[in-house]
């Protein structure tokens, strides 16, 4: 009885959603703001409970997340502040912006034939699929739903790079090296996503987007669209959930960034008229100061003045004076 | 110009009178021809006072810087043996040596003011440089500029008023030289013939000679 009674509760916490996942703001209208979801995409938000199986080892592998939290109402942004006891880890976390899985020996390489398709020239298409995991009307969706709403509305390209769940990427790939080269000046992210693992998803962006955001902006991007993902049932579910959060995200942050950094980036001419006035008060003053100096000046040199010579012709037998003269008289 | 005696109008270069025969000749041999040496403010009857003659040499200081060409002089004494002011102040100009002055500054280039303090006269000469700025018309309405102090015997302030006249007339007249220098060039008028004069220097019976001309060749 009390197991039944334990079974049940556990089921009602698993039904609630999470913190991190309740719609905010932004978020509340992802349906109504976006064209309609692909039929293959579930629409009802109930969601039955997953069957009880052991974790994957590679999931638990690539999360640092204690297993005593970092779910159900425990805010996903809580966990890295709380290690589990006994099972602190001493090996430095991954750089936000330069993830790379960690290399698994049981995971499979990709085929040779393939990676020129992944890592060669950037692709049009916003889902790179050369094994097919997804058929081709899902892949249109989504890409119609990324070019709307990331690519047209904030200028970001996105690119999933479909992978198998046992395929890791190359050693001689790096995925940031990849999103540098694919967009050296635009906006871009690049994910590879191995499918039907969106825990094991790792997420890089473009330069340009890391001068703008700050790392903890994309790790909790990042964190909301695998959780997400996660929501999903099957695992074309959880991609095209994963592909709705990132673009709803980025473009909710993209459009917060704008609206924060408008008034700075086109400030409106504004006449400050009190450092003009101060400053034309000055030129006055200096001007009439050096205007009076210079008169005083004038006034306190001896000014001389000149007559042009003349040839001089005396008469009356005189040298100096020729008779030109007045007479007063007084009395 | 005219002459100091008959006040009739000169020739240019003209150096007998032809009205009245005058000359500096006739003055020098009344007054000599030598040089008289005289200082810049001549105060022979001690009639000004050291307050009064150090304006007096103030403002001919300041007269002097302000025209390095020229320069003016004051003569006051009681001249009671001449038989007229403008005549002695003719020859007083001509034959004057003041000592102080520069050799920058002859007398052609000189005022000169002379005061009788017997008769209350007052004469004002200019030298050949100025007398082409100056009609005798103008001397006489800057000597007007002294006149309410010389009737009230307040030499000194009399002539501190002329000085001062004179001052502004030069710098309106340097002006107007350096703007038109042709203005106050001069020009010579045509000499008069005096018949009378001719007549007067006839030579005697049954002589004939050229008539006496009153005008040498520059």
């Amino acid at each position: 009885m009390r197991a039944c009674h334990l079974l049940w509760l556990a089921g009602l916490l698993g039904s609630l959603p999470a913190a991190d996942e309740i719609p905010t703001e932004g978020e509340e209208s992802v349906e109504m703001v976006g064209p309609a979801l692909p039929p293959s995409l579930p629409h009802d938000a109930t969601l039955e409970l997953p069957e009880w199986s052991a974790n994957d080892p590679r999931q638990s592998e690539h999360s640092e997340a204690p297993s005593n939290l970092g779910g159900g109402l425990w805010p996903a942004e809580l966990w890295p502040l709380m290690p589990e006891p006994g099972r602190l880890s001493l090996s430095p976390r991954p750089n936000a912006l330069s993830i790379r899985p960690p290399l698994d020996p049981t995971l499979q390489p990709l085929p040779a034939g393939l990676q020129e398709v992944y890592f060669g020239a950037l692709s049009p298409e916003a889902i790179v699929d050369p094994q097919g995991f997804v058929d081709e009307v899902q892949q249109e969706e989504i890409g119609k739903f990324f070019e709307e709403f990331a690519q047209r509305q904030v200028n970001i390209s996105v690119r999933m790079l479909l992978f198998g769940p046992q395929q890791q990427l190359p050693t001689d790939q790096e995925l940031q090296a990849l999103t540098n080269r694919w967009f050296p000046t635009a906006h871009g992210i690049v994910v590879l996503y191995p499918h039907g693992l969106p825990k094991a998803t790792a997420c890089c962006f473009s330069s340009s987007l890391s001068g703008q955001f700050s790392a903890e902006q994309f790790a909790t991007v990042r964190e909301a669209c695998i959780k997400e993902a996660l929501l999903g049932q099957t695992s074309g579910d959880q991609l095209a959930r994963y592909c709705i959060k990132l673009a709803v995200r980025m473009n909710r942050l993209k459009a917060e960034h704008a609206l924060t950094k408008t008034p700075k980036s086109t400030p409106q001419p504004r006449v400050n008229l009190k450092p003009w006035l101060l400053s034309m008060s000055l030129v006055a003053l200096l001007g009439g100061g050096a205007y009076l100096f210079h008169r005083r000046r004038a006034s306190e040199l001896p000014q001389t003045w000149l007559f042009p010579d003349q040839e001089i012709t005396p008469r009356l037998h005189a040298p100096h004076c020729g008779g030109t003269m007045a007479l007063l008289v007084t009395k | 110009m005219n002459c100091p005696r008959c006040v009739k109008e000169l020739a240019h270069a003209q150096q007998v009178c032809g009205e009245c025969g005058f000359s500096l000749l006739d003055q020098d041999g009344q007054f000599g021809a030598d040089a008289v040496c005289l200082t810049r403010v001549t105060n022979a009857q001690e009639r000004l006072t050291a307050a009064e003659l150090k304006k007096i040499e103030a403002a001919l200081d300041a007269f002097e810087r302000a025209f390095p060409q020229l320069f003016m002089g004051v003569y006051l004494a009681a001249l009671p043996n001449i038989s007229s002011l403008r005549q002695f102040a003719f020859w007083l100009l001509n034959r004057a040596a003041i000592a102080s002055l520069e050799i920058t500054r002859p007398n052609e280039n000189g005022c000169l003011l002379v005061v009788d303090l017997t008769t209350g006269h007052v004469a004002m000469v200019v030298g050949y440089l100025l007398e082409c700025y100056f009609t005798e018309a103008e001397l006489a309405a800057l000597l007007e500029k002294g006149r309410a102090a010389w009737t009230k015997d307040r030499v000194a302030e009399g002539v501190l008023q002329v000085i001062n006249a004179f001052t502004k007339a030069l710098r309106h007249k340097s002006r107007q030289a350096q703007q038109d220098p042709a203005k106050f060039r001069p020009t010579p008028p045509a000499e008069p013939v005096r018949p009378e004069f001719q007549r007067l220097h006839q030579p005697p019976d049954g002589e004939v000679a050229e008539p006496v001309s009153e005008q040498e060749t520059p």
